[in-house]
């Protein structure tokens, strides 16, 4: 009974963690996402030297989203940031279509890592409100994502100036979590 | 006794004048000073061996054998005295200026070392080795001197004292040994030490300033004690004005062999070091510790850096390690301390302040600017409390009574781009402190008024009425681009030495390009676009446009937001990347270590959050980097790179509060990795 108690509790008042890593090209739009999704939390009085980390509330899940580094030789430091990843955040500036192929080398080489292969996978389509931008479904099929087996993912279509599109993602990256919870799949979710 | 008095004269008579001449003063008989120094001598040794011989208690009775063993003790020393009380006063070819030291000092040095003398005997021993240094014997040219001072040190810093059970009469002989010392310092064979034995002198000294400032001394041997570490101090640095430069110093070495810079840098860096140990020199309660306070440390070493600093004057700056201890070091405590002290050491900081700018201010542009505006004028604003403000304006008047401080502040750091207008910044502050706000003035008021007034003064002494220029002449224009950051005044180039028009000319140029740089900076913290604008239209930059130039601008203005030019440096386009590169070449690494020079790099901009642009500005930093390292410590460029970005990773996860669960910071596995490098 007691177990049973708890479990119920926490069901409805507990905080879930998830880690999240955000890659993507230069210019696609990171910092601004990450600036988007901090509006709302109190901000650092004295900024940390370093990489872009920010913790995001959102219903009941606690995001901390880092923003890490995508180039092959650094691969090899990051893999440890990777390893209890829930979730990937890969963002695509809709309107380069000249380097969507780079985005999709870079996007493959990651997910495939062993430290990612149980992570899921959230797409920001970014700009989407400029004028000669790749819908949510070129970029699918620019990344390859149509020809992932045993991968649960997902296509958001984003504008990160005006926030359009985010809290969206993040609804679906907190549905799922609730979904593999429930189906028992094995994740590195933690109750706080 | 006539008879061998006459005897004497008439050998020296026959051998003829003395080889040695006494070099100034009347010139008086050699014969008869030489009298007087057998004489003087003599007295030396007959109250060396009454003291030795003197029983605890005269009066007790001591069984034979027990006198015997006792007698047997002192054998060795009573013998050697006699023997050269015997010498005294025997015909000799030349006087003794021209004689070995050694055999007259040796007899009363091994009283000084022997474990065995009677304190009262160490002390008396110890005043005979005075009296010699102090009459001067022997100098610099007498045969053996070096060996013979050499000795004397050695004997009197291992003097035992440990072994003296009586606390008066352990005073008397550390009280002796502190004037020997000095002495010795100060006698003409002293540049004969090596700076070993130099160093050991003020070593030995500082022991008994510990031993009297931990209570186990009385009043008078704390104060003889510190005296004679300063008396020992001044002795060795007058002499520094005396020794060749360090080029020619290091090829001298060999023949020369006194002591030179060397031992005078390293008295100097242990001055610094008690500076920079004063709260561990404070006597705690289980007795470790020599000092009373913090303070008193900080005075004492105060004091001994001014003497050294007011001795060794302009010629510090022939001396690169020793210049570079004040740069470096000195500074450094200056600064450190002088915001977080009592007034007396404040006033203390300011006066060595002074001094440092009177003698070396060539070397020291940056430290003094440095000084300026965190020490003296954030104090004079208050930034400290009322009774270190007083003591900062003081110290700033003091600056202000130079007759060119006015001319060198707005020459070298007004009219200077790349550095503060630290003149303008103290005429403000004594405008502001000046200002009447209440009745009666206070003290700090009138102070600051006499600063003002000796500005202006100093400024009108300087003004050739004569020759005050038209109106016109102020009129400026800058009608080219120029890369003024660096550039110097070049007198050949103005075709005549004598013609300072032309360089006053080049100094008002400097300063307006200087405003439009403020005023630029101004535009570009609150708009790029319009910035860069600005900056084309003020020929700060070239058009079209030059990365140098804007690379110059981005790290040398002062007051440029440092999120801007992090978030310029990081952009992917061309233009930005060449900016980066030339921005990265504008640092010199040679020599400084990785950590040090990824400090320094990072202080000039706030790095940018996003992973591509801190790789890309890292990667430019590392290839400046690798190129100028001397020892090969990294293989490749990309070595240093990985390294770098490590750190960053490792600094963001150990620092930034949003990180929640610390992902990456076991270290191992990502030690591991940056081992594989």
């Amino acid at each position: 009974m007691g177990q049973a108690f708890r479990k119920l509790f926490d069901a409805f008042f507990g905080n879930k963690e998830m880690r999240v890593v955000m890659l993507g090209l230069d210019a696609a739009g990171k910092t601004t996402i990450l600036y988007k999704l901090h509006i709302g939390e109190v901000l650092s009085t004295v900024p940390t030297i370093g990489f872009n980390v920010e913790k995001v509330q959102y219903k009941n899940v606690v995001f901390t989203v880092w923003d890490v580094g995508g180039q092959e030789k650094l691969r090899p430091l990051w893999r440890h940031y990777f390893n209890n990843t829930d979730a990937l955040i890969y963002v695509v500036d809709s309107l380069d279509r000249e380097r969507i192929g780079r985005a999709r080398a870079e996007f493959q080489a990651i997910i495939n890592d062993p430290f990612m292969l149980n992570s899921v996978l959230l797409v920001f389509a970014n700009k989407q409100d400029m004028r000669g931008a790749m819908t949510p479904m070129e970029v699918c099929e620019g990344l390859g994502l149509y020809d992932l087996n045993n991968r649960i993912w997902h296509i958001q279509g984003t504008c990160a100036l005006k926030g359009d599109g985010l809290y969206e993602g993040l609804d679906w990256l907190a549905t799922t979590l609730d979904e593999m919870r429930a189906s028992g799949r094995i994740t590195s979710t933690s109750s706080s | 006794m006539a008879r061998t008095a006459a005897a004497a004269v008439s050998d020296d008579d026959d051998d003829g004048p003395p080889a040695y001449t006494v070099p100034r003063g009347p010139r008086r008989d050699p014969r008869l000073k030489d009298l007087g120094i057998s004489c003087m001598l003599n007295t030396e040794v007959a109250a060396l061996l009454a003291v030795i011989r003197r029983r605890p208690d005269p009066y007790s009775y001591l069984p034979p054998a027990v006198a015997a063993a006792e007698e047997a003790t002192f054998a060795g020393l009573i013998q050697s005295l006699k023997n050269l009380r015997g010498l005294l006063f025997q015909p000799r070819h030349g006087a003794w200026r021209c004689s070995d030291p050694a055999m007259y000092l040796k007899p009363f040095l091994d009283v000084v070392q022997s474990e065995e003398s009677p304190p009262a005997a160490t002390g008396v021993a110890l005043s005979s080795v005075l009296k010699i240094l102090r009459i001067d014997v022997f100098d610099e040219c007498s045969p053996g001197a070096r060996d013979a001072i050499q000795a004397v040190l050695t004997a009197v810093s291992s003097c035992r004292v440990e072994r003296i059970a009586d606390p008066g009469a352990e005073e008397a002989v550390l009280l002796r040994v502190l004037q020997v010392l000095a002495a010795l310092l100060r006698a003409r064979a002293a540049p004969l030490l090596s700076d070993h034995a130099v160093c050991n002198a003020v070593n030995t000294c500082f022991q008994v300033v510990q031993h009297a400032a931990s209570g186990r001394g009385s009043e008078l041997l704390q104060r003889t004690a510190r005296h004679c570490m300063h008396e020992i101090l001044q002795a060795v640095f007058a002499r520094l004005p005396d020794i060749p430069a360090a080029d020619a110093a290091d090829a001298d070495d060999l023949s020369v062999a006194g002591f030179g810079a060397r031992c005078m840098a390293d008295i100097f860096n242990f001055l610094c070091t008690l500076l920079l140990n004063a709260p561990d020199m404070v006597a705690t309660g289980d007795g470790h510790g020599a000092f009373i306070t913090e303070e008193d440390v900080q005075l004492f070493s105060l004091v001994l850096i001014n003497s050294a600093i007011e001795l060794g004057g302009e010629a510090i700056g022939k001396h690169p390690k020793l210049l570079r201890l004040i740069q470096d070091d000195l500074f450094y405590h200056l600064i450190h301390y002088a915001t977080e002290s009592s007034p007396l050491v404040l006033s203390m900081i300011c006066s060595t302040a002074l001094n440092l700018y009177h003698f070396l201010r060539r070397f020291l542009k940056l430290q003094l600017e440095a000084f300026f505006m965190y020490v003296l004028l954030r104090l004079c604003g208050g930034g400290g409390g009322a009774q270190l403000q007083e003591v900062a304006i003081e110290g700033l008047i003091s600056f202000c009574r130079q007759p060119t401080f006015v001319i060198e502040m707005y020459v070298n750091y007004d009219c200077d781009p790349m550095l503060r207008n630290v003149y303008e910044e103290v005429g403000k502050l004594l405008c502001k402190a000046a200002f009447p706000a209440s009745s009666p003035m206070t003290t700090v008021q009138l102070q600051a008024f006499e600063g003002l007034v000796n500005m202006l003064t100093t400024i009108a002494d300087n003004v050739e009425v004569d020759k005050a220029p038209d109106h016109a002449a102020y009129a400026v224009d800058i009608s080219d681009y120029r890369l003024f950051w660096v550039e110097r005044w070049d007198a050949a180039a103005a075709g005549g030495s004598g013609n300072n028009e032309t360089w006053v000319d080049f100094v008002r140029k400097r300063k307006l390009r200087k405003k439009k740089v403020a005023i630029a900076a101004n535009h570009y913290n609150r708009d790029e676009k319009k910035g860069m604008e600005y900056l084309r239209l003020s020929q700060l930059v070239p058009t079209p446009p030059e990365p140098r130039s804007m690379a110059f601008f981005l790290r040398y203005s002062p007051g440029l937001d440092k999120n801007k030019i992090g978030e310029l440096l990081g952009d992917p386009e061309e233009q930005s990347l060449r900016v980066l590169k030339e921005f990265t070449e504008t640092f010199d690494f040679t020599g400084v270590i990785l950590d040090t020079a990824l400090r320094t790099y990072l202080e000039t901009f706030r790095l940018p959050g996003e992973s591509q642009k801190i790789q890309r500005i890292l990667e430019a930093f590392s290839e400046r980097f690798y190129e100028q390292q001397t020892a090969e410590v990294f293989a490749t460029k990309d070595a240093a790179f990985i390294l770098c970005y490590s750190l960053i990773m490792l600094n963001t996860d150990l620092h930034n509060p949003q990180v929640g669960v610390q992902v990456g910071l076991s270290a191992n596995p990502l030690i591991d990795k940056i081992s594989t490098i």
